[in-house]
């Protein structure tokens, strides 16, 4: 009986899993100047998310970091049509919403929008990434704003996630910070600034992804006329690969502790692994390391760490990228007890990869699902996650990704651990307070 | 000419109208139907919340307690429940209410309306997790207590509602009170809130209605009603004079705080402090924005905020800035304020849309619309006021704006600089 009423979860589970991502209805076109559309018509709300997402972010920064980022916050600042912060009261007066983000692999726009207001959108839209206007007082304005952004999101988490990306990639651009810092951020000149946009913001990078009430046809002579004409002037250079990481390298830095760092057992330290992860090439590795993810958010690997008292909080952070990438495990700890953590988590990971049974696979595999699902859950959130497939890979990756969870062998997810998560191949940083 | 068809923004969400039942022990139970990846939302708005414990911090420590044992299933237990059935629990305190949302797939609804029955009703409150929480409790408060909004806004309210006044607290408590509290504190806040006729909930998902109103039915029913509770929430007063307020405390950012008494969600103007709140500091095309972002560019943190309580609320607005740059951004803030009243029809229709945009599309997510399904309906305007809302906000005309304006806003403020320590 119990098998049975397991068994019935599984199969109504897929149907969950399943249903938020119909490949089927699903279209994509390639305009003749390369540019994607995929869309994905649905009926239950009156609403449209439009988003436009670029195959390129902070790794073509060159040599100036913070380039890509200040590029997107610029494309609010002014063009053809509309002066600074104008684009903002377009879509706000419409009862709309637009953000944009970038990241290392990706730069994106997104528009959630009524209906009927999909063509205004669409039409602001291409003003807003073909035809900026980079004027220099706004830039400067611009670069104040960058590095406030960039100072607020700055914690010991951050501090240390770049550090280990700083000793994990030599070559690679994943080593910079995608906000840049503040000598970086102003030696950009606008002649920078135009030539990033004019090499990068091309139609054979992009896609523009449309989900919501809406009808195929329509979105599809809507883009073609808004972009159908965005030409492609170049094609970017290649970018310089990552040797494989086959050593352990290790830093330790320091940090100014405020009342927030402050505990019962002294002020705390933090410390990060950085492992060698997959490209979004390698499936069978990204969903081995997305359950591995997932396995240490449910909490029980580490569990006699945070008994002991060694750590008060650990967690890990993986995102499926271009190239390959890292897989960090971050945790809270005190100066004293550093070594001990260091190899307490090395050890529980062994453990794991001796040890996981069929059954705690399955589990994480369950949990992983349902997450993917909440995270499908509005039209944004779906149009996000083709988006974010289609910058790295294609939207595909997304539909078939709950397959590929439940089609991976207990085998094959200890042998893809076993490939990234090494014990004598990682970087480790230490964020101690200053003294 | 552009114009806006604001009548296609107001009447978006063409669906089945959500159904209400009360059950015979007071029980109030609200279901709306939305085919959404198979998902379902479980929301119980209980009233109460911080405005009525003794202790600071009881409200919000009784609602930490409750889901980590009941009378039936052991902390670990109620975990497994949680995973097998992959339900996702999220819990919430304020002022006026405790909630509990839970998020499933919709083959899961019955397992999750009966884990909520026992979060409920049928709490363990045993002494071991009791002591153990408070450690942890205890030792989290001081981290959430020492970041610079929290203890700004803390220290602002005091200043807008007098020191010991319920809404001027962190609804957490503090290091002390949270010592004194004792588990017979927390035990008789629960039998005196936690009963059927003080229960809001909301289902919102991939539901039958007929048969999901039977299910809770079935499953909750049988509670008994409980004694009646009344309420009494704050009445609105002015500030008699301006306060000006300086601290120190380690941060990025120099930060502005601003805070001006303002009468609650449940004066009959609250669709004109949801507008005059988005037209100064929601979004990117806000007054704030204009000056702050746009035209000064001295900063990305700021905003305004209308916390939605019963009785007296304020209206709350921060911008975080370089310590340099205070002055011109006090002058600036100070004057978007002021001159509200000069708002023309233009802007206001902006505010307005941005406003219903907003509302609606927040509830795309299905733990939003049950959330204000059952927030509503408790806090005494009605779950049906969901769609009402939007034609209110819509009816308001430009001399509504300016009257408030000039009978609120014109008048004392409180106002507090946290600058950063070296």
């Amino acid at each position: 009986m119990k098998y049975k009423e397991k068994l019935f979860l599984l199969v109504s589970f897929c149907a969950l899993s399943f249903s938020f991502v119909p490949k089927e209805k699903v279209s994509v076109r390639t305009l003749p100047n390369g540019l994607r559309v995929v869309i994905l018509p649905r009926s239950e709300l009156e609403l449209v998310s439009l988003q436009l997402w670029l195959k390129v972010g902070s790794v073509r920064d060159g040599d100036k970091p913070g380039l890509m980022h200040l590029l997107e916050h610029m494309l609010f600042d002014g063009s053809r049509n509309y002066p600074s912060g104008a684009i903002d009261e377009a879509i706000e007066e419409m009862g709309g919403r637009i953000s944009a983000e970038t990241g290392q692999d990706f730069t994106y726009y997104s528009i959630e929008i009524t209906p009927q207001f999909l063509p205004k959108a669409l039409e602001i839209l291409s003003e807003l990434i073909r035809y900026p206007l980079f004027e220099e007082k706004e830039m400067e304005k611009e670069k104040r704003i960058v590095l406030a952004e960039a100072k607020g999101a700055n914690n010991p988490f951050q501090q240390s996630a770049w550090e280990i990306s700083r000793l994990m990639f030599t070559q690679h651009p994943y080593r910079y910070p995608i906000p840049g810092w503040e000598e970086s951020i102003a030696k950009i000149d606008r002649d920078d600034l135009f030539s990033a946009w004019r090499s990068f913001y091309l139609p054979s990078l992009a896609s523009i992804i449309v989900v919501g009430k809406i009808e195929e046809k329509n979105v599809l002579q809507l883009v073609e006329r808004f972009f159908g004409d965005w030409k492609n002037d170049s094609s970017p250079p290649p970018i310089k690969a990552e040797p494989p990481l086959n050593e352990v390298r290790s830093s330790s830095l320091n940090y100014q502790p405020t009342s927030l760092q402050a505990s019962e057992n002294g002020v705390r330290s933090y410390i990060a692994f950085g492992f060698s992860a997959p490209s979004v090439e390698d499936r069978k590795g990204v969903i081995a390391l997305d359950l591995l993810d997932q396995i240490i958010e449910d909490g029980k690997i580490f569990s006699s760490l945070k008994e002991k008292g060694l750590v008060s909080e650990i967690r890990s952070f993986f995102l499926t990228q271009r190239y390959p990438s890292v897989f960090i495990v971050y945790a809270s700890t005190w100066g004293d007890v550093i070594e001990e953590v260091r190899k307490g988590v090395l050890e529980s990971f062994s453990e794991l990869k001796k040890n996981i049974s069929e059954e705690a696979l399955a589990k994480a595999k369950r949990s992983l699902l349902f997450s993917y699902s909440l995270n499908c859950e509005t039209y944004a959130d779906q149009a996000h996650i083709f988006g974010f497939y289609e910058s790295i890979s294609d939207y595909t990756f997304a539909c078939d990704y709950p397959k590929m969870v439940e089609e991976i062998t207990l085998q094959e997810t200890k042998e893809a651990w076993d490939r990234y998560i090494r014990s004598d191949a990682y970087c480790f940083v230490s964020l101690l307070p200053k003294k | 000419m552009r114009k806006i068809f604001l009548f296609f923004l107001l009447t978006p969400l063409a669906l089945p109208l959500p159904v209400k039942r009360t059950l015979q022990n007071g029980l109030t139970l609200i279901v709306a139907q939305r085919e959404v990846n198979q998902l379902v939302n479980i929301t119980a708005i209980i009233k109460g919340g911080s405005l009525v414990e003794k202790t600071p911090g009881a409200g919000s420590f009784l609602l930490r307690l409750m889901p980590l044992g009941t009378k039936s299933h052991t902390k670990d237990e109620i975990e497994k429940i949680m995973e097998e059935n992959l339900i996702d629990l999220q819990t919430e305190v304020n002022e006026n209410y405790w909630s509990i949302s839970l998020t499933c797939p919709a083959f899961s609804l019955k397992e999750a309306i009966k884990l909520l029955r026992e979060i409920i009703f049928q709490p363990l409150f045993d002494e071991y997790d009791f002591e153990r929480e408070k450690r942890k409790a205890i030792s989290e408060i001081e981290e959430i207590s020492s970041r610079p909004f929290v203890s700004a806004y803390a220290r602002l309210r005091e200043s807008l509602y007098g020191a010991n006044h319920p809404y001027a607290r962190l609804v957490n408590g503090n290091k002390e009170s949270l010592q004194s509290l004792s588990l017979d504190e927390l035990r008789s806040l629960h039998l005196a809130y936690f009963q059927p006729q003080n229960v809001f909930l909301a289902i919102a998902g991939d539901v039958a209605p007929e048969q999901t109103i039977k299910s809770v039915k079935d499953l909750l029913g049988s509670f008994p009603k409980g004694e009646a509770i009344s309420f009494t929430y704050p009445s609105f007063y002015p500030l008699v004079r301006s306060e000006v307020d300086v601290m120190e405390r380690p941060a990025p950012f120099a930060y502005l705080f601003i805070g001006i008494p303002l009468p609650g969600l449940n004066s009959g103007d609250y669709p004109v402090f949801e507008i005059i709140n988005t037209l100064l500091g929601k979004g990117t095309s806000s007054r704030l924005a204009k000056a702050l972002r746009w035209r000064m560019g001295i900063s990305y943190d700021f905003g305004s905020l209308y916390p939605p309580l019963l009785g007296k609320s304020h209206l709350l607005v921060w911008a975080a800035v370089d310590p340099k740059r205070v002055e011109e951004a006090k002058e600036a803030i100070l004057n978007e304020i002021n001159s509200l009243d000069d708002i023309e029809q233009k802007e206001l229709e902006r505010a307005k849309n941005k406003l219903i945009g907003d509302y609606i599309l927040s509830q795309a997510q299905l733990k939003n619309l049950s959330f204000n399904l059952a927030w509503f309906e408790a806090m005494g305007l009605g779950f049906d006021y969901l769609d009402k809302f939007t034609q209110l906000v819509k009816n308001v005309n430009i001399w509504d704006v300016k009257k408030i304006v000039r009978r609120y806003l014109k008048g004392n403020f409180s106002l507090l600089l946290l600058i950063p320590s070296s």
